[in-house]
């Protein structure tokens, strides 16, 4: 189940506001290692970049939705666009290239209704045992 | 403001430094600052990444056309950066082998000056 969802407008000036707050929620849900929150405010980046220009090419106007959720040892994140069949991007290998380079996981998700996800996850550190009691 | 770029002559090459975050949103305001200095005969660029906040694949996009459009004119481009958070992005898609990628500035431009000659800038 989703802990932060976020949903805006197909167009490149919202693609900063998805990067902070998947970066802020990212804390949030655990992640202390700021390298691995500015990996991962990268590739959300990266995955709404490309919703927004497959949406700006198919002419929709979006929402593209980003979802976020922790569950034990994972951090998922989910880019959701509904441009449908669009045709490839410019680009698009480059920043698949990023994406996967960036994340533990990467998969896309066509469904026939036009919703494209792009889905992310990250191995994050369990919690350390609890110290044995003598 | 997300972006700043701003240039000057060093060496006989022109400094651009940019500053900020370059994505999808702002990287289209870079390529057109990197193809005016190319129209106006600025061949030799060293783009100074060292304020860089941000960078995605829209911005290597455009370092990539602007790389090929100075070697159209058998001219160059480097890039100044230390920052890893960049230079990660570079690595990971294989750019680090299409960018020579300095140091410092003086570095660039002497490298410049000495691999592709002392021609000046128009």
């Amino acid at each position: 189940m989703a802990q932060v969802t976020l949903s805006f407008t197909a167009l490149p000036e919202h693609v900063r506001t998805a990067r902070l707050v998947a970066a802020s929620a990212a804390r949030r849900l655990g992640v202390d290692d700021e390298e691995l929150v500015d990996t991962i405010r990268l590739a959300v980046g990266e995955a709404c970049a490309r919703a927004v220009s497959r949406s700006v090419t198919a002419d929709h106007p979006g929402p593209v939705e980003v979802e976020l959720a922790v569950e034990p040892g994972r951090l998922l994140v989910l880019v959701r666009d509904h441009a449908g069949e669009a045709p490839p991007v410019a680009g698009d290998s480059l920043s698949m290239t990023l994406v996967q380079g960036l994340a533990t996981e990467v998969a896309i998700d066509h469904e026939p209704s036009g919703t494209s996800t792009l889905r992310l996850a990250w191995t994050v550190p369990s919690q350390p045992p609890a110290p044995a009691l003598e | 403001m997300d972006l700043s770029v701003t240039s000057h002559e060093q060496g006989g090459r022109t400094v651009v430094e940019v500053g900020g975050e370059i994505d999808v949103y702002t990287a289209p305001v870079l390529r057109e600052r990197l193809n005016d200095l190319v129209g106006d005969g600025h061949h030799h660029l060293i783009v100074d990444m060292e304020k860089v906040d941000f960078l995605d694949s829209t911005g290597l996009g455009v370092l990539v056309g602007g790389l090929k459009r100075v070697r159209s004119h058998d001219g160059s481009l480097r890039l100044v950066c230390t920052q890893e958070k960049i230079l990660k992005v570079f690595r990971i898609t294989g750019l680090t082998k299409v960018f020579p990628i300095h140091d410092t500035v003086e570095e660039a431009v002497s490298a410049s000056t000495g691999a592709e000659g002392d021609a000046g800038e128009g």
